[in-house]
């Protein structure tokens, strides 16, 4: 305490040594106003860095409804992060592929690989893997070495990842991708956005410019049995003849698109990046999950019909209901 | 204001004094008395302008400061705890304790106090301690220096941390080509995947040879496509910013008007070790950069020195995004610099007669030990008589002596004035008509006086009724102490390079290509000396405070 306040000189107290633990005193800086803009909380201790990743992916990777969206908030929020789980890529063989059309379906429980896939009737699979498993885990590297036996295709595994993750985690999805509207340029020659586009499956809007699709065969040999030389001599004589080569997304016609015209197609996305999270979400209404939750009866009809839940099934519901007190059915 | 900056320079200064006609001494000298009136103004300027920038960059995410306060620790003081005070009559002071000590992983730290406890020095100052995180990696760049002609053929590697990525274009001839009639800029390509994994292409312009940073972030690079290119230009990408050699001014001042000028930072070697450089460049336009044009031309160079006050041979610099520091490693350390020039003890100005009939005119007013300078007389008023001249400088170290017209130097006496016999030696255009050579041969101020005596009539009567006048110029020998030198972590290794990544996070890179996150440190400490609390910025187990 102050002993001479009253001297003209100053005086120095001396009140000895303390010692204590500090305690945590959390600050909130201008990234915690960025989170709420973005409703996207700090996690707690967490560094500005993960925080500033996971707020820079929130219009991104939307938060939603769907299968998606739940996957990309609930990693999102639990400050986890996303990575492409495999690559996929058919065997290659004669500047081509081994399999005359790969299609690829992952699925929320298996991954289907087709050989030979023209649409949902007319298809050859070549190889069925069920990855699904509450328990112990099927992992991303065990579903690797199982594609590694199909003759077909091959996988590797996403940057970042050890092959020790779930393979549950995938998102569903298939090898083809569908453009439902794009602008068909004014003119004669031209490429679409995409390549390795699906026979078959391309339609233009104007008919009179588009109307008969030559074949491989007719288009790239003229009388003389001579191949042509794509870009510099066309085999379209007539008007509303075409040609496509669907390998590299390139069409001849010989009349001229107006400019205003779309086309559709589909196109085949290989090695198709298949995006992987530590979330799995399943939906209840999902075919393929309830075939693994409950006991399946094949009725006389060839409808399936579901029974009792399944000991996986009771497994997973037991511990939905241990957290939450909801109640099922009426 | 952060300390260290209170006595440096203000780049504004100089813009301020552009305002006024070239032939004002205003606008020619830094040491005008006009400049010295500017110089706090533009100081205050500069920080008001540097803190908007700050601030604006904060309103946006993604140009958002990473390495702001994340959280902090406190330690409250039981009531009973008294601080060192002077005491007054009528008022108290308080005196910073004694130490203050802390605890972390079992091994004691002591902690300093902010400088003048001050808020800024503390948010926003210098490390005391650099660790090692977690992070390292074999540093292979995204793309490693390829011709253009042979990109088809150079291999790409993804980042091994996903995020922005530096392109370095280099020998790419004319900035600009011309097609059919137009003027176009080089531009590069990228496609690939972005950081959040979606299939992204980016096309990046290059106005000139430099390097660019990417808009989107990168977590793999598919291709690249070029346009506009000279095949014998070379390419290389970074995903730290190992590539440049030099750096733009990183205080938000290169957004300039008009012919205004911005201003590049690099590293030198000279004989006495590294210096720092600052390029000035005047801008036509803000995609054109071309070398300077304007009256004044000016180019800054800093010996720099380590905290002890030694030479050092930096190997690599990097400005601090976002802060006010320039890094200098020499391999075993890092150096932290404030980038702008010193301003010198300008008392000696006073000394010079206003006016002065015989001024001096030195050709730089900042020059680095070892450099040779033109020291030339400027005879402000003609037909006037010059019967003796003195010329004499104050070294750093506080010796005076003469300098002869050949730029030897003489001992300080009354034996260093020339007689001038009229028509003689001195002529109108100034002394012989060309300038004195000498060299500079320390660090520091030196003081030029040009003493003369003249005569105000063209008469013999005039011998017997002589004017003395004295003109006086500083001539700063730039060198620059570190404000901290901190030892990098032994199993680092030498260091060849210090860069930062897109998320504003020092790297190192050994000489076996090993890349080493930084974590920078601060065992400091805040005093609340009223609410009787202290806060640090580093989690201690245990504090230990003596009053």
């Amino acid at each position: 305490m102050a002993t001479n306040t009253f001297s003209l000189y100053w005086v120095i107290e001396n009140a000895g040594k303390y010692t204590a633990s500090p305690t945590a005193y959390p600050t909130k800086n201008d990234l915690d106003a960025h989170g709420t803009f973005l409703d996207l909380k700090r996690l707690p201790a967490e560094k500005n860095i993960l925080y500033y990743k996971r707020l820079q992916s929130v219009l991104p990777l939307r938060g939603g409804s769907n299968h998606n969206g739940l996957v990309h908030a609930l990693t999102r929020e639990l400050g986890l992060q996303e990575f492409i789980g495999l690559k996929i890529s058919p065997v290659p063989s004669n500047g081509g592929w081994r399999a005359p059309a790969p299609f690829v379906r992952i699925t929320s429980t298996n991954i289907i690989l087709y050989s030979n896939y023209i649409d949902d009737d007319h298809y050859e699979i070549d190889k069925t893997i069920d990855f699904f498993s509450h328990g112990s885990g099927y992992l991303l590297e065990d579903v690797i070495a199982e594609i590694g036996t199909s003759s077909y295709f091959i996988a590797e595994l996403g940057n970042g990842l050890t092959g020790q993750e779930k393979a549950n985690g995938l998102f569903p999805g298939t090898s083809s991708q569908i453009i439902y509207k794009e602008w068909v340029p004014a003119n004669t020659f031209f490429a679409l956005e995409h390549t390795d586009l699906i026979p078959g499956t391309l339609y233009f809007s104007e008919i009179s410019v588009f109307s008969k699709e030559l074949s491989p065969e007719v288009a790239t040999k003229n009388e003389n049995g001579f191949t042509f030389c794509w870009g510099i001599s066309t085999p379209v004589t007539q008007d509303g003849d075409y040609f496509v080569n669907y390998k590299r997304g390139i069409v001849t016609s010989k009349k001229s698109s107006s400019g205003a015209g779309t086309c559709r197609y589909l196109y085949r996305i290989f090695p198709w990046h298949v995006r992987w999270s530590p979330i799995a979400v399943y939906s209840l209404r999902d075919t393929n999950y309830q075939s693994k939750v409950f006991e399946t009866e094949v009725m006389l009809d060839n409808s399936v019909q579901h029974g009792l839940v399944s000991i996986e099934g009771s497994e997973i519901y037991s511990q939905i209901f241990d957290r939450s007190p909801c109640l099922w059915g009426e | 204001m952060l300390e260290s900056i209170k006595n440096r320079r203000a780049w504004i200064t100089q813009r301020l004094a552009n305002r006024f006609p070239p032939w004002s001494r205003i606008r020619k000298l830094a040491q005008s008395v006009g400049q010295q009136l500017l110089e706090p103004m533009g100081r205050d300027l500069e920080e008001v302008y540097w803190w908007a920038n700050y601030n604006l960059g904060n309103y946006l995410l993604n140009s958002s400061d990473l390495q702001q306060l994340e959280g902090l620790s406190r330690l409250s003081l039981p009531i009973t705890f008294e601080w060192r005070t002077y005491q007054y009559p009528d008022s108290v002071v308080y005196l910073a304790p004694t130490s203050i000590r802390g605890q972390l992983d079992g091994t004691w730290i002591t902690l300093n106090q902010a400088q003048a406890n001050s808020l800024e020095e503390f948010w926003y100052g210098i490390p005391t301690r650099i660790e090692l995180s977690e992070d390292s990696f074999s540093y292979y760049p995204v793309l490693s220096s390829t011709l253009v002609a042979d990109l088809s053929s150079g291999i790409l590697v993804s980042p091994a941390q996903p995020g922005k990525l530096w392109i370095t274009l280099s020998d790419n001839g004319n900035a600009t080509k011309s097609y059919m009639g137009t003027k176009v800029k080089a531009s590069v390509t990228l496609t690939g995947r972005d950081i959040h994994l979606r299939e992204a292409t980016e096309k990046v312009y290059f106005g000139f040879n430099g390097t660019v940073q990417t808009r989107l972030a990168w977590s793999e690079i598919y291709s690249i496509e070029t346009s506009y290119i000279d095949s014998t230009a070379s390419l290389r990408i970074d995903w730290l910013s190992v590539g440049q050699t030099e750096y733009l001014d990183f205080f938000g001042l290169n957004v300039c008007a008009d012919r205004e000028k911005f201003r590049f930072w690099y590293l030198d070697s000279r004989s006495f070790g590294s210096s720092l450089k600052q390029l000035v460049f005047s801008a036509d336009d803000l995609t054109l950069v071309e070398e300077g044009h304007d009256y004044k031309h000016a180019i800054y160079e800093t010996q720099l020195l380590d905290s002890a006050g030694s030479n050092i041979n930096g190997v690599s610099l990097s400005p601090w995004p976002r802060r006010k520091f320039v890094i200098v490693t020499d391999g075993s350390y890092l150096h932290f610099y404030v980038p702008s020039p010193r301003v010198e003890n300008m008392e000696n100005i006073s000394k010079a007669t206003t006016e002065a009939v015989i001024q001096l005119e030195l050709e730089k007013e900042y020059v680095t030990q070892g450099d040779t300078i033109l020291i030339d007389y400027n005879m402000k008023r003609p037909f006037f008589r010059v019967l003796r001249t003195r010329l004499s400088v104050q070294k750093p170290d506080g010796t005076r002596v003469c300098i002869t017209a050949n730029g030897s130097e003489i001992p300080f006496s009354s034996s260093g004035w020339v007689e001038h016999l009229e028509g003689s030696i001195f002529r109108k255009l100034g002394y012989q008509e060309n300038g004195i050579s000498y060299t500079i041969s320390d660090k520091g101020a030196y003081t030029f006086f040009l003493e003369s005596i003249i005569a105000d009539t063209l008469t013999t009567e005039s011998q017997s009724r002589p004017i003395f006048h004295t003109d006086v110029r500083i001539l700063s020998s730039s060198y620059d102490n570190a404000l901290a030198s901190l030892l990098l972590p032994v199993s680092v290794g030498t260091v060849n390079s210090i860069a930062f990544d897109s998320y504003q996070q020092p790297w190192v890179i050994n000489g076996n290509g090993v890349a080493y996150k930084l974590e920078f440190h601060y065992d400091l400490y805040l005093a609340d000396f009223q609410n009787k609390l202290l806060i640090f910025r580093e989690s201690y187990s245990n504090i230990e405070v003596d009053a």
